[in-house]
């Protein structure tokens, strides 16, 4: 009998100590939450037009002079918005195509679709006449999600496979590369320089309508990843244990591209290549969670968005009333991120 | 409760790897898988896991159609304790064992999931490992976490794919030893083994596979100095062990 309790203390520990684990994870989404929270705050009462604080703050509430309500209303709070949809998109994609590649170097942008979305514009812009901005974002999302179908169907001739997929979406990254920088060459200066700043990435370009859109791809593919986030973790263990657990492998491998595919292509048409935020996100969660990939994708999210965020007002303020578009930011800050991810945790193993 | 083989034939593209195989077993018993490298053990059991698409007139799982199964249903009926598995993201024991509940369980893990997962590391003696990182355990240590996952997921068909490959005596036996106590009526255990000896000493029954067709079936009657020959083409001496199972004695290669 002695032994009967002992063994049931001994479970019931194990348990405590994995709910008091767990715990902890939701402690440290809450401070992610809080920290978003004031960043969002702060990001709407700093900037590059010379308002002050109480200017904004009376702006925002409607009953400041009519410019700071434009100021803050109209340029300010959607810029926000866009911050964080597009953060968290980027690396809730990202987590997603790490699962998918099994590889820990995955973001959005490893299947080529920025690339493409480059191409897109490129092509709008030297080929396409009015030079509008809806023109451009249809042809860079047209040209993304291209890519995207193109690549499935050159990968089910051997398989989709991590290693097909990263080979041919390298492949197909340059052969968009390649077209870009044919289109350059044929473009006159006005053309060049809008395709250069193009892949800058900038949040300023999307409005409410643009944000509107997001916002209905963002939230029922994050649903979609969320609920089936324990499947996608299993997709790490390896395709065999994945399958004999139960795991339907390839349905999730082209669901999932798709799915990342889409928000990825949604994101950057809208606001340009945004780098390293897919790819640091996802680490950076795993860094706070401690282990369980399931967690991964809603953890994320926050992140993403906190990085975006953070990246973008500092772009904002850092040499006002100068405004840096924020991709060349979180490519500065992403890249010793990273690397002091990489060099921190000895984990990660490859293949 | 038995699992009925008849006539499977699984080929990677031209080349045929399991030909024609024809098995009965019965609920309750520990079955070794015997044969050289290459001889299809493997792929016999992934056949079965759904892992491969082989062809087969039947195969029934206590009167059912595996093939006609949904995966996750299979697999609620059928599990497989891999060699060693790799993952490029560090997981904790606890946390792997767990994802045995995956195909019993919703879109997330319930606390009824955690506590039969802490029960099992119990049982197993795992619980001082439980928040370990899976990648940081010896060899031994791996192989019953694994070993602890395939039982959480409480299936009809255990398969095991050589679960004392690189494991030192202590371990192989406790693994055995673990194997044989979670055995009993309404479960079956197949097991891919290198070591006759030890497959004598645990095992009820005996299959033999040469280039991907049965030899032969049976009780420690089948291990004999012609069967070890015509299968492992080594000269070998049969006696037998205190609890009746063979014991083999390779001398030399014939």
């Amino acid at each position: 009998m002695k032994t009967e309790t002992a063994k049931a203390e001994a479970v019931q520990q194990c348990l405590d100590h994995y709910e008091q684990n767990s715990r902890g994870r939701v402690v440290w989404l809450f401070v992610c939450c809080i920290l978003l929270l004031l960043l969002v705050v702060l990001a709407l009462l700093v900037g590059a037009s010379g308002l002050t604080p109480g200017q904004a703050l009376a702006g925002l509430a409607g009953n400041g002079s009519a410019t700071a309500v434009t100021i803050v209303r109209q340029i300010r709070l959607p810029r926000v918005l866009v911050a964080l949809l597009a953060g968290g998109g980027l690396a809730v994609a990202g987590s997603v195509m790490q699962c998918i590649l099994k590889n820990p170097l995955g973001s959005p942008f490893t299947l080529g679709v920025a690339q493409a979305a480059a191409f897109g514009s490129a092509f709008s812009i030297v080929m396409l006449p009015g030079n509008e901005f809806y023109t451009l974002t249809t042809a860079a999302f047209t040209s993304a999600l291209l890519a995207a179908l193109l690549l499935l169907g050159l990968v089910r001739y051997r398989g989709i496979t991590p290693a097909t997929m990263i080979l041919t979406g390298v492949a197909l990254g340059s052969l968009f590369t390649a077209g870009t920088t044919a289109l350059q060459y044929f473009a006159d200066d006005v053309e060049l320089a809008a395709i250069v700043f193009w892949t800058f990435g900038d949040l300023s370009r999307a409005t409410w309508t643009e944000i509107a859109i997001m916002v209905l791809t963002f939230f029922p593919l994050l649903g979609y990843f969320l609920y089936h986030s324990w499947d996608y973790s299993l997709l790490g263990a390896g395709e065999n244990s994945a399958l004999s657990l139960g795991v339907p492998v390839e349905r999730l491998r082209v669901g999932g591209l798709l799915a990342a595919a889409l928000l990825t292509s949604v994101i950057i048409s809208f606001v340009g290549v945004i780098g390293f935020v897919g790819l640091v996100a996802p680490h950076i969660s795993r860094l706070l969670l401690g282990t369980g990939e399931r967690g991964v994708f809603l953890f994320s999210v926050p992140v993403g968005a906190l990085l975006l965020l953070a990246a973008d007002t500092a772009a904002r303020t850092l040499f006002a009333p100068i405004v840096l578009p924020v991709g060349i930011l979180t490519s500065f800050l992403g890249a010793p991120l990273f690397l002091y991810l990489v060099l921190r945790r000895r984990g990660y193993r490859w293949g | 409760m038995g699992l009925k083989i008849k006539e499977l034939n699984f080929a990677y593209g031209k080349h045929p790897v399991l030909d024609n195989i024809s098995l009965e077993i019965s609920g309750g018993e520990v079955v070794a898988l015997l044969g050289p490298n290459g001889s299809g053990k493997t792929t016999l059991l992934e056949s079965l896991a759904g892992i491969l698409t082989p062809e087969a007139e039947k195969l029934q799982l206590a009167g059912e159609s595996l093939q006609a199964l949904e995966r996750a249903e299979r697999a609620r009926q059928v599990a497989l304790v891999p060699q060693k598995e790799r993952r490029p993201f560090e997981t904790t024991v606890f946390d792997f064992v767990l994802d045995g509940r995956r195909p019993l369980s919703g879109w997330r893990p319930s606390a009824g999931d955690r506590e039969k997962t802490a029960r099992t590391l119990g049982e197993l003696q795992l619980t001082d490992l439980a928040g370990r990182l899976y990648h940081e355990l010896s060899g031994g240590q791996q192989q019953k976490v694994l070993l602890a996952r395939a039982l959480v997921q409480k299936p009809d068909l255990l398969l095991l794919d050589e679960p004392t490959a690189n494991l030192d005596l202590k371990h192989q036996m406790e693994v055995m030893e673990t194997v044989r106590a979670r055995s009993g009526k309404d479960r079956i255990v197949l097991a891919a083994m290198h070591e006759l000896t030890l497959a004598g000493r645990y095992c009820d029954k005996f299959i033999l596979l040469n280039n991907g067709a049965v030899h032969s079936v049976g009780g420690p009657e089948v291990i004999t100095p012609d069967s070890v020959a015509a299968v492992y083409g080594v000269e070998a001496e049969v006696t037998e062990q205190p609890d009746g199972g063979p014991r083999v004695e390779p001398t030399r290669p014939l």
